[in-house]
């Protein structure tokens, strides 16, 4: 007879083996060499997205489910803050999607955990690989095999207020030649009213920052980490360009060349100023200043790539990689929207939704006609660059991190020897845990 | 007499004004377009009134109708079911006796003191396992489990603030159990019922978090995750036309409802509160 302590014995141990079955650590790589992969598959494609890029995602879909009828792609907006954490609970839970279409600087995170399905082989097979976005498949890349795809580049660049420097009498091309021009410029911008100001920077918002400053630093060929993948460390204390860098900044608050309120920045209404036409010097992206602008307010802008202390150029090549997660189930189906989310004409569209292309060819004269604001980064698609590390949101994206902290301390504080002194002890422990 | 209602006037006035005002702003800033928003004031602009937002939400990527009618499915199933369990259970709990009843009680009503964001990675693995994530029946057992506490609480103390001679009396005439709930208790019950009620729908329809991490299919999300989908940027930037006007979508199904059941929602928390 089945007695109520039977009956729960029973519910314990059949709940206990439930949870063992999916303990597993790693889930089965689907077989991308096998023949027709990627071709005339069929079913349902589930597809993960950043909130962020859903606009141009969704019509992505819509337009390839009406290329065809034998493949239909479901889309899901994540939550950009939320991506990470959703998706390893969705890997562990062993319930993964086909497709992640991931912030590219996340790339690795996964790959390092062999979450991620290699995909080198298929990559290889298009006839546009070597017109890649090389950044972007940098952080795609462990022991030389490639396991994502650029698919959209967000690119951070210097956008200066054509009108403001005319006034001014300030060239964008001479001011980018150093940080002594930039803040030269800068002075000049800042006496042309009590109003308008030479720069802005949103000093309260860890990602943004980090976004906009941390290429001034690559521009001279540095970076704040170093060494490979499982033995990076922090590369503040003793590295000239980062103290140059935040001297900038830090003389830019003090001389009061950028507004008061850029203080507690949050990047919530990041760009509002520089489109009401107050700002000189912009460093930003092309979605915050050409998608939420106006086209008079177009013709009034340039962008030039961020500069370093002595010149040079550099910009976050940031944007989304697409991923196909180890487990799952149509992979093939994946593929072939990858394919045609690389295709030309869809690569073409992106400044749409505020984004740009990934592929270097994508710069053709008609193109240059449409987006004059977007064809910069890729002309200069090899000084597109983002630190590959496992740490980056502990180091750079939380409030808490200690890349917020140095530059707050450098620059509203002035105490720079002991920020980066602190800066430097707390990148080397996050990258050493990070890394364990 | 009269300096009284003076006060009592320009206090309630006071009051008033104090709730009031952020919701008129809020239905206001709702038509404004968002770069409006953002700017400093202007006096040029600041009357350029706009259904964008709107229409944005309903018309873009978002789907927020479809997510209005996810969150009504499962707030009111979570209200319907809260309410029957609790009800049942608080009679349980208020009229019959039995050795492990005080103990029962205690554990249920200690459940209320842990977050269940503390066991949000152990809930999504069970509810894993169960086939319940990414289905409405899965969140409105979630929900329903979270809300159950209070309203067992509630429950039971309004069972217990109704005369015991008044069941002894309806048993003489022949009564059974649920047919005495039915239709002698039910009346007495109301304000209990209706409080706990209201309490879980606002609690299901305005909880993140559950939603955010059960949920991995658009089609399935409901308004709070699809809303906060809908307004955030890639660096924290904030759409703050549609952040409002979804706000305002989303209060008024909690303000027709709290309007209409109001009456019963203060006597019910008084009896909870007070005459256990």
């Amino acid at each position: 007879m089945l007695t109520r302590r039977k009956f729960l014995g029973l519910g314990a141990a059949v709940t206990t083996a439930g949870f063992a079955s999916s303990c597993s650590s790693v889930l089965p790589e689907p077989d991308v060499q096998a023949a027709g992969f990627g071709q005339d598959a069929t079913g349902t494609v589930q597809v993960w997205c950043r909130a962020a890029t859903q606009s141009g995602l969704t019509d992505l879909v819509k337009k390839f489910n009406a290329s065809q009828d034998r493949l239909t792609v479901e889309l899901t907006p994540v939550l950009d803050a939320q991506y990470v954490t959703k998706l390893a609970t969705a890997i562990r839970g062993r319930s993964v999607p086909d497709l992640v279409d991931i912030d590219d600087i996340n790339s690795m995170l996964f790959i390092y955990r062999d979450a991620f399905t290699d995909l080198t082989e298929p990559l290889a097979a298009l006839d546009f690989r070597d017109r890649l976005s090389p950044g972007h498949l940098r952080l795609a890349t462990k022991d030389k095999r490639v396991y994502g795809v650029p698919y959209l580049a967000d690119n951070s660049m210097f956008w200066f207020n054509t009108e403001l420097c005319d006034r001014a009498d300030v060239d964008p091309d001479e001011a980018i030649k150093s940080f002594d021009n930039l803040l030269a410029a800068a002075r000049k911008l800042r006496k042309l009213g009590d109003d308008i100001y030479a720069w802005s920077f949103p000093a309260n918002s860890p990602g943004a920052l980090g976004f906009v400053v941390q290429p001034m630093v690559w521009a001279a060929d540095t970076d704040l980490i170093q060494g490979p993948v499982g033995s990076q460390s922090g590369h503040i204390v003793g590295n000239d360009v980062v103290r140059q860098m935040l001297e900038l900044h830090r003389q830019l608050w003090v001389e009061g060349l950028v507004p008061r309120a850029n203080f507690s920045d949050d990047a919530s209404r990041w760009g509002s100023d520089f489109r009401a036409g107050k700002i000189g010097i912009f460093p930003s992206n092309y979605s915050v200043v050409v998608s939420a602008s106006d086209p008079a307010f177009h013709r009034k802008v340039t962008p030039r790539l961020l500069s370093g202390p002595d010149g040079g150029s550099a910009f976050f090549d940031g944007g989304d990689n697409m991923c196909i997660p180890r487990g799952a189930r149509n992979a093939s189906g994946a593929w072939e929207f990858v394919r045609f989310a690389l295709d030309l004409p869809q690569q073409i569209d992106l400044p749409a939704g505020g984004y740009t292309p990934v592929r270097s060819d994508a710069r053709t004269a008609e193109f240059a006609k449409k987006y004059p604001l977007a064809t910069l980064p890729l002309e200069q698609i090899q000084h597109g660059y983002a630190p590959t590390t496992l740490s980056y949101n502990l180091l750079y994206n939380q409030p808490d991190g200690p890349w917020l902290q140095m530059f707050r301390r450098a620059v509203f504080d002035g105490e720079l020897e002991a920020a980066m002194k602190e800066a430097q002890q707390n990148y080397d422990r996050i990258l050493r845990q990070g890394q364990a | 007499m009269r300096l009284k209602n003076t006060f009592y006037l320009i206090g309630g006035g006071g009051a008033f004004l104090v709730f009031a005002v952020p919701l008129l702003w809020a239905l206001f800033r709702s038509v404004q377009p968002n770069d409006v928003i953002v700017a400093a004031p202007n006096a040029s602009t600041f009357f350029h009134l706009t259904w964008d937002n709107f229409r944005t939400l309903i018309e873009g990527p978002g789907n927020l109708i479809r997510a209005v009618g996810n969150s009504l499915i499962v707030a009111l199933s979570t209200a319907v079911l809260t309410t029957l369990l609790a009800t049942l259970a608080g009679y349980g709990f208020a009229r019959f006796r039995f050795r492990t009843g005080p103990l029962l009680f205690a554990l249920v009503v200690v459940s209320m003191m842990i977050p269940f964001q503390a066991i949000l990675t152990p809930l999504y693995l069970e509810l894993n396992v169960l086939r319940l994530t990414d289905s409405p029946l899965g969140l409105v057992l979630f929900y329903t489990t979270v809300n159950l506490p209070f309203g067992v609480f509630v429950m039971r103390n309004s069972f217990s603030s109704v005369p015991v001679e008044l069941e002894d009396s309806a048993h003489v005439d022949g009564c059974g159990t649920l047919r005495m709930l039915g239709s002698v208790l039910r009346p007495l019950i109301t304000p209990g019922a209706a409080t706990v009620a209201l309490y879980a729908f606002l609690a299901a329809w305005t909880e993140f978090l559950g939603a955010l991490t059960f949920l991995t299919k658009e089609k399935l999300y409901t308004l709070p995750v699809a809303l906060v989908n809908v307004q955030a940027g890639a660096y924290g930037e904030i759409n703050f036309g549609s952040l409002v006007a979804g706000s305002v979508i989303a209060m008024i199904p909690c303000v027709v409802l709290y309007v209409g059941l109001q009456r019963f929602y203060v006597s019910g928390l008084a009896s909870g509160a007070v005459k256990g």
